[in-house]
């Protein structure tokens, strides 16, 4: 009985150091919740090597940050030095979430807006009678050019929808995706949509990712492929896609992915970037934190976090928009796809 | 060499498992099978470096059926151990604004060596293969809102079962404490999404051959069994700790449970042969 014991009591003897996770309970106060954050970011933010002569350097951005921090009386106090600070990053993919507030970087700056709804669902355009196939409102042109406008790339879509649309498009000469203010979304939606007018398998640019807690801890790029969508196939035909400033994160992407492919145009401003893949972490206090962790680099390796350079540089008429109810951003993409037709043809 | 690595586990762990199931081919005329089953309920850390930053506690539900099976005549020591638990945990933030959910199963088969010490105390060394499946979510993470659980480990198995009459009743204390030696352990690349892994299809370094340092884990089992009318009943403590650091994202948990069960023993052989004596009296 006694050797039972001894063995028993061996073996609790050793629970109470290996059941210690004291070093991970951090006390909800300030400096503990500035901490946290400026060190989650320091450690798993991807865009420091790439942002090193834009932004600034995170370890300055400490020393003046904590101290207003420290001299915050108010949670919504404390939550704006925190935007501040983040801001600093120049990444709208990086946001503190609370019950009250989400910080957010302001893409748009002076751009112009380059987008106005109204005019989309005038009469010229979508009207009152276009079809609308999961997320995808769509309509047959003027001029018979199919017209997609896709506002998110949160908004779902099946392969069935593709097939119904791509059907109603048959005798088009050409296809015009409005993505104009689509801030991004499902990335999955990406490859469905932009699957459909590839027939082969085509590289559209490289992906890096963090591998270590370093600022310049980078793995090697590794190629990223476009598959074709053999479920809902659209080709042989020009396709333009309209994109402005707001265009941002999977809407980037999808504009990045859409410019590797043959017989395609981006039409309109530059695109707002957000070419990092973000992941989320917490606080202390229990606000959330989304950051950038992985990067997307173009084919030839240029990042498209600040962007993507339109084919054809255009900006929206807002005289004509609001007096005639015309968009000339649409209407230089209807020209582009007749004439690219001709081409192809 | 990582592939060198996991052939090697896959290898002995094949080995392991053919040893033990063999055992039950080559003697089948006499078999004594101690089966349990249990519940249990009790407090829960979860640390996942990969969803969250901050500890999270709460509470874990867990259920489980394990047998041990003794073989007679040539292989009168070895038992064969095996059995499957499943659990649930729901864990709380700091902030009290997040929920951590865990489900996982684990199946664990192997044998042990008896040694009796004495008519009362008995030894058992050994080792097991396990298997865990399951996840850990945290669903307010909108680009990394779950961490796959999926591992497969050697363990050695310390248990010590000393018999003692009391009132009329024999009480058996059993102290059970297991370790993984090494294993393979499926993990994400630093800062690397689910998503990142299925885009470019890419699964070199996920994964990971683990070893001490790596993946410390420990179980430990206390309970005590005593019979009630015809059935025997078991009351444990069971806690448990694992401390894990792959790729460079840390994941810790611990739980502390109380059991509640019962066991049963159940003889099968073949042709007129009594019951040996030395099986009867016994637990192993």
């Amino acid at each position: 009985m006694s050797r039972f014991l001894v063995i028993c009591l061996t073996l609790f003897s050793a629970i109470p150091f290996l059941s210690c996770d004291r070093d991970l309970e951090k006390d909800n106060n300030i400096e503990e919740n500035f901490e946290s954050l400026w060190r989650i970011i320091d450690e798993r933010y991807c865009f420091f090597e790439l942002k090193k002569d834009s932004i600034i350097d995170w370890k300055q951005a400490h020393d003046i940050y904590l101290p207003k921090a420290m001299k915050c009386t108010t949670n919504i106090q404390l939550f704006d030095v925190f935007a501040d600070m983040l801001n600093e990053l120049k990444d709208g993919h990086v946001n503190l979430t609370s019950t009250f507030d989400v910080t957010r970087y302001d893409l748009q700056g002076e751009h112009k807006d380059n987008f106005v709804s109204n005019v989309i669902f005038g009469e010229r355009y979508l009207g009152k009678h276009y079809r609308k196939a999961g997320g995808l409102l769509y309509v047959v042109l003027p001029g018979n050019v199919g017209y997609i406008r896709y506002s998110s790339f949160s908004n779902a879509f099946s392969n069935s929808n593709l097939s119904a649309i791509w059907y109603f498009f048959q005798d088009v000469d050409g296809l015009i995706i409005d993505i104009r203010g689509n801030g991004g979304g499902v990335v999955t939606n990406v490859d469905l949509l932009a699957g459909c007018f590839v027939d082969e398998k085509i590289k559209t640019g490289y992906w890096q990712r963090k591998t270590g807690k370093g600022h310049a801890d980078l793995s090697e790029p590794e190629p990223i492929y476009l598959k074709p969508n053999n479920n809902a196939s659209f080709l042989g035909k020009p396709v333009a896609v309209l994109v402005n400033r707001d265009v941002y994160s999977a809407a980037n992407l999808f504009s990045q992915t859409m410019a590797e492919i043959p017989h395609t145009a981006l039409i309109g401003d530059k695109t707002g970037g957000g070419s990092g893949m973000p992941a989320s972490n917490e606080l202390p206090c229990g606000w959330n934190l989304r950051f950038s962790s992985s990067i997307h680099l173009r084919n030839d390796f240029q990042c498209a976090e600040w962007g993507i350079d339109p084919d054809i540089r255009v900006d929206l008429d807002v005289e004509k928009a609001f007096r005639k109810g015309e968009d000339n951003m649409i209407e230089t993409a209807v020209l582009w796809v007749k004439s690219e037709s001709k081409k192809i043809q | 060499m990582q592939y060198k690595s996991f052939a090697f586990f896959v290898f002995l762990w094949t080995v392991f498992s053919l040893i033990a199931k063999g055992q039950s081919v080559t003697d089948p005329t006499f078999r004594l099978t101690d089966r349990k089953g249990w519940i249990s309920v009790g407090h829960h850390h979860n640390y996942d470096d990969y969803l969250s930053s901050v500890l999270y506690k709460g509470t874990v539900l867990a259920a489980g059926v394990e047998q041990t099976k003794l073989y007679s005549a040539s292989w009168p020591y070895m038992a064969k151990y095996e059995g499957a638990r499943f659990s649930v945990s729901s864990d709380q933030n700091p902030a009290k604004n997040a929920n951590m959910a865990q489900g996982e199963l684990e199946c664990f088969y192997g044998a042990h060596f008896v040694y009796p010490v004495s008519d009362n105390l008995k030894l058992n060394i050994g080792a097991y293969s396990q298997l865990d499946l399951g996840a850990r979510s945290l669903l307010k993470n909108s680009n990394n809102p779950l961490n796959v659980v999926a591992n497969t480990d050697f363990w050695i198995s310390l248990r010590g079962l000393y018999r003692l009459s009391l009132w009329g009743r024999d009480f058996v204390f059993i102290e059970h404490f297991s370790t993984p030696v090494f294993g393979v352990m499926f993990s994400p690349k630093y800062t690397e999404l689910y998503y990142d892994i299925h885009y470019v299809d890419d699964y070199s370094g996920n994964f990971v051959l683990t070893t001490y340092g790596l993946r410390n884990q420990f179980r430990n089992d206390f309970s005590i069994s005593f019979p009630v009318g015809r059935c025997t009943f078991s009351l444990g403590y069971v806690l448990e700790r694992a401390v894990c650091n792959v790729n460079k994202l840390e994941s810790r948990m611990l739980s502390s449970s109380f059991q509640i069960g019962f066991r049963k023993k159940l003889y099968s052989f073949k042709g007129k042969q009594s019951i040996p004596v030395m099986f009867i009296s016994s637990d192993f």
